[in-house]
């Protein structure tokens, strides 16, 4: 276990690099351990039961119920599992309050699944118990990555694809897994339970396959990635005229984007181009919508404030052949050149343009704005 | 003799073995790109692979079913039979398999021959298992090195490591790894044992 706990610790922190330093997907990224976890626990589980199967083949009169021995044999396993789970989490997502939307899951699929491996330990013999919980443990946290439909993949407590910092935890893929989890918990309970017949393995498989669907009709609504726009306070600061309005986690970022941000909107200014009053990183109806990240550099922030003043792709362009790709750059370029972070090629178009009067580039700024809408044929499918 | 085949359900083995090794190349040619623990990177791993495992798993069921103190008091050469029932379920196995490898192209007899190779390190692993480890986990170890492989196989290029056999290519090698593993099986199943 102590090999298996390095390993899904290493696991997480090597998720956890390619996050922001962003709670709740840190602590998303330290549950992934259980890619590693889950099959161990399982297959530990169904180790352990298997040593009082005999006992519970036994026809024999027992004091304790099946249920209960099957319970006191995994013990054990279970609180190592937890123990192991918490250690990863702790040392990767550090000692913030957990969100429960992350955690509640995590720790229940791992629960449901040990109580599983217990119960097919109960069931089946050692020697066939002990690798089938291993394969389908690893097959059930690895194999759903790897394959479409994608509401499979939040089904076991782990969430990869969450979040980026303007993202949260959709609540349904939460529900998913819980819901996933009970049933894995169940479907064990009546396996393990005192009388083995057919008609009881059959009505537990027969739940196991209704909770998925149920699971899966929840999920479903959620995919491709378990999230959703995050609505959380923004820490905003004014300059001049204008306000910019960053997420918590980038709040070192906020001086540095305010030099920037103040120096291209003034050299916008200059040329001619009235900015937005606001930059956020949030949603916005009146103001420019940009995305930066902890790290980022005065070049960086440049880009992404001339994302946030470029014209949007229109919607035509996810079915048609997009005509304005060209004209869309050419703004980009000349946003970038204006705003005095970028120098164009001296024969490009955009330095003939720089050449011109303040109205002559504003007039061309225009006229590529608009083409910048048009599409082409429709797209044929692949 | 009788007994033994009874006890081990060598008839019913042999028809599993046969059931696994069509199954396996009804799945020759189809992969999976699974994501490498430990490394930004996605691995194609034969989905025959789970076919191979859950023989041995299969097999180590067959050789553990009974009462193993009561091989030790065997007149027959229990040992020998048990290297024997490994043998016969691989050839089972590896039957349709080598068929649908020589009949198709050459993509599918490299994953054909992948799945052969397996079988007979597999093999080896289980009996190797069986004369030193508990007969609960004697299919463990195979698993285990297949999962493992999946799991952390990646080298940073995304080619098989070197140590993990189940998911590389079927070389001269590699099969002579797969053939070592198996005679080594046979030898301490052969002399650790009395018979």
């Amino acid at each position: 276990m102590p090999v298996v706990l390095v390993l899904g610790w290493a696991h997480g922190h090597a998720e956890a690099r390619l996050v922001e330093q962003y709670s709740i997907a840190l602590q998303a990224q330290a549950f992934t351990a259980m890619f590693i976890l889950l099959p161990v626990a399982a297959a530990l589980a169904a180790w352990e039961a298997g040593a009082i199967r005999p006992v519970t083949l036994a026809k024999v009169p027992n004091v304790v119920g099946t249920t209960r021995q099957l319970f006191r044999a995994i013990a054990v396993v279970v609180g190592l599992a937890i123990a192991c789970l918490t250690a990863c989490y702790l040392t990767i997502a550090g000692l913030a309050l957990p969100n429960a939307a992350v955690a509640v899951p995590g720790f229940a699929v791992m629960v449901a699944a040990c109580l599983l491996g217990g119960a097919v330990g109960l069931v089946i013999p050692r020697v066939v118990a002990v690798p089938v919980c291993l394969t389908l443990g690893y097959v059930f946290m690895v194999f759903p990555q790897a394959w479409a439909p994608y509401w499979l993949r939040d089904l076991n407590g782990t969430y990869s694809g969450c979040c980026a910092v303007n993202e949260t935890l959709d609540p349904r893929a939460t529900w998913a897994a819980l819901i996933f989890a009970a049933a894995l918990a169940l479907t064990a309970l009546m396996l393990a339970s005192a009388a083995k017949t057919i008609a009881k393995i059959l009505a537990s498989l027969l739940l196991a396959t209704v909770a998925l669907a149920a699971a899966g009709q929840v999920a479903g609504a959620v995919a491709p990635a378990p999230v959703v726009a995050r609505h959380a306070s923004l820490i905003c600061q004014r300059a001049d005229v204008t306000t910019f309005c960053v997420w918590p986690e980038h709040q070192t970022q906020l001086g540095h984007l305010l030099t920037v941000g103040t120096r291209v909107i003034r050299s916008w200014r200059i040329h001619g181009l009235a900015a937005p009053s606001l930059f956020t990183e949030g949603t916005s109806t009146n103001g420019a919508v940009f995305g930066t990240r902890s790290e980022a550099s005065s070049q960086d922030l440049v880009g992404a404030l001339v994302e946030a003043v470029s014209p949007p792709f229109p919607a035509c362009a996810a079915t048609h052949i997009y005509a304005g790709e060209t004209h869309r750059q050419l703004v980009g370029e000349w946003l970038l050149a204006a705003s005095g972070y970028g120098q164009p090629a001296t024969d490009s178009v955009v330095s003939h343009v720089l050449r011109t009067s303040r109205g002559a580039q504003i007039r061309w700024l225009g006229m590529q704005v608009r083409e910048t809408e048009k599409c082409g044929s429709a797209r044929s499918a692949p | 003799m009788t007994l033994w085949i009874k006890s081990r359900r060598a008839f019913l083995g042999v028809l599993v073995a046969l059931l696994l090794g069509v199954s396996a190349s009804a799945m020759t040619g189809r992969h999976v790109w699974l994501p490498q623990l430990l490394r930004s990177l996605a691995l194609p791993v034969p989905i025959a692979l789970l076919l191979t495992a859950a023989w041995s798993v299969f097999v180590g069921y067959q050789l553990v079913r009974t009462v193993l103190p009561a091989d030790f008091v065997a007149t027959r050469p229990v040992a020998r039979l048990n290297i024997g029932l490994v043998s016969i379920d691989a050839i089972a196995f590896s039957a349709p398999l080598l068929l649908v490898g020589f009949l198709d192209g050459a993509q599918l007899q490299d994953d054909a021959l992948m799945s052969v190779r397996n079988v007979i390190a597999f093999g080896g692993l289980v009996l190797i298992a069986l004369a030193y480890l508990s007969p609960s986990v004697i299919a463990l170890p195979a698993v285990t090195w297949a999962v493992i492989s999946a799991l952390f196989g990646a080298d940073s290029h995304g080619a098989p490591q070197v140590w993990a056999v189940p998911i590389r290519p079927p070389t001269a090698s590699s099969f002579m790894l797969a053939i070592a593993l198996m005679l080594v099986g046979a030898f301490v199943q052969r002399f650790r044992t009395l018979h």
